[in-house]
């Protein structure tokens, strides 16, 4: 996968940007319409399967779009290459990790 | 006549530079944008202690709730609508809505002023 050019990461932004607005948009609205969330009420939402799934793709597109985002904020701004790499292997380990902590978290909730 | 890298004229005074308003709208974004990306890790922190136990659900809430809870939730719902909005203007040029100039100006505005908004609505939504 060309990692650093061409119209692929272009498209992936552009598609997580869409869910992600969607699903903020549902989030949004469940907050402003239903009562405060007690613990309870969320821990059972988010141990429902379709809970778990939505958050899991959520979660998956705001790391693949922050991805794309900072590697463009890097090629513009850091030039020297050796500097740039670093970078780009601290942020992908970082959301990496990430995205594995999110796993632990949703497989540890029932 | 072409200009050869060297002898390009170089102007970088930030304090010469005109910043139109699509510009402060695009810088807007992106600064919002690694704000957004710096606050990722804090997100699954809170997401993972929010479903604990009880006790660090309420934790969670306090923090929300304290004098640093609130600056940080000022500066990242501000990031979020900025963000959003900037990013929905983006799409629509994309596929060449409001693209021409003077509507890109107007759209400009309509963000950074509806950022601030926005950012004020978000913070009614997310109150503790």
């Amino acid at each position: 996968m060309r990692l650093l050019g061409g119209l692929r990461p272009w498209v992936i932004q552009r598609l997580s940007a869409l869910f992600v607005l969607g699903c903020f948009a549902v989030l949004a609205a469940c907050l402003a319409i239903g009562p405060p969330l007690s613990f309870a009420a969320w821990r059972a939402w988010m141990s429902e399967p379709g809970a778990k799934v939505a958050a899991f793709l959520l979660f998956s597109s705001l790391f693949l779009h922050a991805w794309i985002g900072l590697r463009d904020v890097l090629l513009d701004y850091v030039q020297p290459l050796p500097l740039r790499a670093l970078l780009f292997v601290a942020i992908a380990l970082g959301l990496v990790s990430l995205e594995g902590w999110v796993v632990v978290i949703l497989a540890g909730v029932h | 006549m072409r200009l050869s890298g060297a002898r390009r004229p170089v102007f970088l005074n930030l304090f010469k530079i005109r910043f139109p308003i699509g510009a402060i709208a695009s810088i807007g974004h992106r600064l919002a944008g690694v704000a957004l990306a710096a606050a990722l890790p804090f997100l699954v922190a809170a997401f993972e202690r929010s479903l604990n136990s009880e006790q660090a659900y309420r934790q969670a809430l306090a923090a929300w709730r304290s004098p640093a809870g609130r600056l940080a939730a000022l500066l990242l719902c501000w990031a979020l609508a900025h963000h959003l909005l900037a990013g929905v203007r983006h799409l629509l040029m994309d596929v060449d809505i409001g693209s021409s100039l003077p509507t890109a100006r107007k759209t400009a505005w309509i963000v950074v002023a509806g950022g601030v908004v926005a950012a004020a609505g978000l913070l009614w939504v997310l109150r503790p």
